[in-house]
């Protein structure tokens, strides 16, 4: 159990080319018993910071605390973090008992209590039938619990998972984070899981670090994350389909604001909330996010509305991907399955003002 | 201009990998062939573009039968899962390539690969070898290789599933859109159900040997043929509840096995179900086809008139977890001993151990026989 | 691990490294410096490690006989001649191996090619020599030689060829048919400038070979076809070994050989893994 604070951590990698920032001034809290996920894209510095935060990386300048004790310079034996890996790493050779049990064998304990600290781990990953098996016998969702539970014998302080679920398919992602989501809360330990995937880092933690260019973009929670985004970044990173952006001229009327895309011959209302803000940034044009998820085919009362052409219907099953295009804009927004029409047809979509996202167009930065 | 045919395509020995197979695509349909990896999907390609010897069967394309041909006189092209880039060339030689092999004049090669290079967004790539340029160009330029030859039929293996997501929303809508893919006949090969159904003028569900079904995108999802299809279309996965059928006409229910939990069969489904009475099925509900209602709702039914809600049948459920996952929340509860997946507003809020109702639109489920797994009511 | 831990596994490695350089380069040294003694010095008991007086005219001595050149251009014929054909037929027999010889039948079809150079030498020295004595060139002839090495080397270019044709996927060779080339034309296309590194190197291991070999070019040649390590014996005067002139001709020799791994060693490294497949 224990709180991990990174405090103005850096990365600094010496290169042919110079030296290269792959982590530039990160501060993070993570709470006792809390999940976090550290989000970005391949190349953004998630897996140096990680990495730093087990004790597998020198930390080029700041401090790492695990409750408020220093561990730059401990290694990751003594700061008692537990690592499960993208690969599953199990020992083929051994039995699952046998690999579950290693970690504390290594440790010198005796087999009698290895054998109760199997069987109490094999119980919460729901695996106790398979502990006479070998890897190469179990399926991808099997072996990834197993090494989670190697991870988790330990009785780690900070448990840490690396791009656990990239090689499972579809299906079996869904239950593993189900599966997740109940061991942590069965198990109260500080989680941190390291993902490129937004829409598993959104739905297992509490709040969420994203990354990009070796810097922290934003820290919040999912609900902060998809409505309120610190910039265009975030805004385009979280949530699938990735929200549509538009260049638009800023007119303030009284109340309102009217965006108009620049390639569109579309006009967005906003509320009175970002009106205030674009006129207080003096904003003369903006660029526009709305969500896939914010375009509706259903009116409700105090909506406003667009209407475009459908260039693209992808029917998914439980939703309808439209993509349309008003001029020379393109955006897309989910509907019901229902929604059968086709390439061609001109559809209203109605949207609630305030979901329409404004960032500043050089800055990108989230306006209101 | 092409239209594929094939017929009875078998391979195999001990094992059949391909029983029987026979389908038609038409000139200028996108075919989407989905399944589960391993299961011979890349393998009745391979026999299409001839790199597979046939154990019986024939490949006909416009009415020619090119069973015999070896795969250099075919005129068909294919992107390998590996992208089989040759790494000794730049993208342009790699995508010149096909049109080198049939002796092109430099200058006209010069001006195709230059447009589809631009058509694919890798024009600035052409000096590059393949290890110098990202997946997604790698990719691009697999493809570019087969775009370029204007072959009658064209085979596309995989070709998106190693990419991220945002690259894979980017290409998948260059694919609706390339028009040189949409003038042949294109089989493409995936085992990602989302990408089949969004992509597929037809889809054929591949299963054990054979095909399961054969149809559009709707008619896969909304009307399963049989379990195995309903099972791996659609996420969260289809909601399997072992029943026994008991009491008839206007009373025929489904009774959960082992579990306090019965369901009312919608009259569209009795015709068909009440010939297989008593015998044990596989009742099947899609997560979005059980609603989450208002507290304020009877246990009879929906209050009110009118509304989507209306005059369902009602369950209690117990709240075990709730995910919210970008577009959607999934709501997992516990109803009379089964386990249900529910889809909701990714903005509802439940707390575990909460009783909730739900809905259900049962005119929306369906039944399966336990042994064959055939759709009872088709 | 610690710090000073690591630093000491590091001067022990070194040490190592050096007692072995030491081994290796001494003789090379000695060679040098023997090749640049007068005779007087050459023969003494108690060996110069310096020279005590500098005779680089040892080395305009040693062509002073004509047999010297002529002995290294034969050897270069010789070696050449067959590291072409070797090569040649090595990647053709490889390549069978590797696309239609997979399996039980090919595994031993080529590890019977490959066991035809586990054979002792001395063995068939005395067959081979009536072999190519019934031949209408006879022994003593470039072509005997070159046919000869063929028994050593071919073995070796085919294993190795059939290694580096395994390595390259298959479905790049797919690609080119289904881009329109026929097997022979995706073969020179695809196939074999992914395997050049490799047959650069099995060249470098043939020709070495060929250029070497002294057993049998003692046998079978002499007069006609005159091999330079058959040629360096010849430095005598009377019954003493004129061993400045022999390490000056050694040195010599060696000048081909070097200059070759000098030019060819950036295509052998270059390796065979330019990313083929996805990554």
């Amino acid at each position: 159990m224990a709180t991990v604070t990174l405090d103005g951590v850096n990365k600094i990698y010496a290169s042919k080319r110079g030296p290269v920032h792959a982590v530039q001034d990160l501060n993070i809290e993570i709470g006792d018993g809390e999940f976090v996920a550290l989000l970005g894209p391949s190349g953004c510095g998630k897996t140096s910071s990680l990495r730093m935060i087990v004790g597998l990386e020198d930390i080029s300048s700041g401090e790492i605390r695990f409750d408020g004790r220093v561990v730059n310079a401990l290694s990751p034996e003594q700061r008692n973090v537990a690592m499960a890996f993208e690969t599953y790493a199990l020992y083929p050779t051994f039995t699952i008992a046998e690999n579950l049990g290693f970690p504390l064998e290594v440790r010198g304990v005796d087999k009698a209590s290895r054998e109760r600290e199997v069987h109490r781990i094999a119980t919460l990953l729901q695996i106790e039938h398979l502990l006479e098996s070998r890897p190469t016998n179990l399926s991808g969702g099997q072996q990834q619990r197993v090494s989670l539970g190697r991870a988790l014998i330990r009785d780690p302080a900070v448990f840490i998972l690396d791009e656990v679920m990239s090689h499972l398919d579809a299906h079996l992602k869904f239950q593993m984070m189900f599966e997740l989501k109940r061991i942590h809360q069965s198990l109260g330990k500080t989680m941190v899981y390291v993902t490129h995937d937004q829409m598993e880092a959104l739905a297992l933690a509490d709040r969420v670090a994203v990354m990009s260019n070796a810097r922290l973009q934003q820290f919040a929670t999912r609900n902060e994350l998809y409505h309120r985004p610190a910039n265009k970044f975030v805004a385009d990173f979280i949530g699938e389909p990735p929200t549509n952006f538009l260049e638009a001229t800023v007119t303030v009327e009284g109340d309102g604001v009217t965006l108009t895309p620049r390639a569109g011959e579309l006009g967005f209302h906003t509320d009175a909330r970002r009106a205030h803000a674009a006129r207080s940034a003096g904003l003369k044009s903006a660029i526009i996010g709305v969500r896939p998820q914010s375009l509706s085919v259903d009116p409700q009362p105090g909506m406003g509305s667009i209407t475009a052409e459908i260039v693209l219907n992808e029917y998914l099953g439980e939703m309808t991907i439209l993509t349309l295009r008003s001029g020379a804009e393109e955006f897309r927004a989910l509907v019901p399955p229902t929604v059968d029409a086709g390439r061609g047809a001109s559809v209203t979509l109605y949207y609630r003002p305030e979901d329409v996202m404004l960032f500043h167009p050089e800055t990108e930065a989230f306006v209101g | 201009m092409a239209r594929l045919e094939l017929q009875g395509i078998c391979k195999g020995f001990d094992e059949p990998v391909l029983d029987r197979i026979t389908l038609t695509v038409e000139e200028g349909q996108f075919f989407v062939l989905v399944g589960p990896s391993g299961i011979g999907k890349t393998t009745l390609l391979r026999c299409v573009a001839g790199l597979e010897r046939l154990d019986a069967g024939r490949v006909l394309v416009d009415d020619r039968d090119i069973t015999d041909l070896k795969p250099y006189h075919r005129n068909v092209a294919m992107t390998f899962e590996s992208y089989a880039l040759y790494p000794h060339l730049t993208v342009f030689e790699n995508i010149a390539s096909p049109l080198k092999a049939r002796r092109t004049d430099p200058a006209e090669i010069k001006r195709r690969v230059g447009s589809v290079a631009e058509l694919l967004r890798i024009d600035h790539l052409l000096d590059r070898r393949p290890h110098e340029v990202s997946g997604g160009q790698k990719q691009r330029t697999a493809l570019g290789r087969t775009l370029v030859a204007r072959p009658d039929v064209f085979l596309l293996d995989e070709p998106i599933s190693h990419l991220d997501a945002k690259i894979r929303h980017e290409l998948r809508r260059q694919f609706h859109q390339l028009e040189d893919l949409r003038r042949v006949a294109t089989v493409y090969v995936t085992h990602d159900y989302a990408e089949a159904l969004s992509l597929g003028d037809r889809i054929a569900v591949m299963g054990h040997g054979g095909l399961e079904q054969v149809g559009t995108a709707r008619e896969l999802f909304e009307q399963p043929a049989t379990l195995f299809v309903a099972r791996h279309l659609g996420q969260p996965s289809i909601n399997e509840i072992a029943c026994a059928l008991e009491g008839d006409g206007d009373g025929l229910m489904a009774r959960a096995r082992g579990a306090d939990l019965r369901v009312p069969v919608a009259p569209r489904h009795r015709q068909g179900l009440a010939a297989v009475n008593g015998t044990p099925v596989t009742l099947g509900i899609r997560p979005q086809h059980l609603r989450v209602l208002p507290p304020d709702t009877t246990p009879d039914g929906v209050p009110g008139e009118g509304g989507a809600d209306a005059g369902l049948p009602v369950i209690e459920a117990r709240v075990e977890i709730f995910e919210a996952l970008g577009a959607i929340g999934v709501l997992l509860a516990e109803a009379g001993g089964v386990s249900l997946t529910a889809l909701t507003s990714p903005d509802a809020h439940f707390e575990p151990g909460q009783p909730v109702r739900l809905g259900m639109e049962t005119g929306a489920f369906h039944y399966f026989s336990r042994e064959t797994g055939q759709n009872l009511h088709l | 691990m610690g710090e000073t831990n690591f630093r000491v596994v590091r001067i022990v490695l070194l040490a190592f490294l050096a007692v072995w350089l030491l081994f290796t380069l001494f003789p090379l040294y000695f060679m040098l410096v023997t090749s640049l003694k007068p005779v007087e010095e050459i023969n003494r008991m108690v060996p110069t490690f310096w020279p005590e007086s500098f005779r680089p005219g040892n080395y305009a001595g040693i062509f002073a006989d004509p047999g010297s050149l002529k002995s290294l251009i034969d050897s270069l014929i010789v070696s050449f001649s067959n590291t072409a054909l070797s090569l040649f037929l090595g990647t053709l027999a490889g390549y069978a191996l590797a696309r239609w010889m997979r399996g039980a039948v090919g595994e031993n079809l080529a590890f019977f090619i490959l066991s035809n150079r586990m054979f002792p030498p001395v063995a068939i020295l005395i067959p081979m020599f009536f072999l190519f004595d019934a031949t209408p060139w006879g022994t003593d002839s470039y072509i005997s030689l070159i046919l000869l090495y063929l028994v050593f080397n071919m073995p070796l270019a085919t294993w190795l060829m059939m290694v580096f044709f395994r390595d390259t996927p298959r479905e790049l060779e797919e690609a080119a048919y289904l881009d329109g080339y026929t097997p022979l034309r995706a073969f020179f296309k695809v196939t074999l400038p992914l395997v050049l590194p490799g047959m650069i190197s099995v060249a470098m291991l043939c020709w070495i070979f060929a250029w070497n070999e002294y057993l049998f070019a003692n046998l079978l040649t002499g007069s006609n076809v005159k091999t330079f390590p058959v040629h360096i014996p010849t430095f005598t005067l009377g019954s003493q070994t004129l061993w400045n002139l022999v390490m000056a001709f050694s040195l010599v020799a060696m000048i081909p050989p070097v200059t070759l791994f000098i030019i060819l060693r950036r295509y052998m490294v270059r390796g065979l893994s330019l990313g083929v497949v996805k990554g």
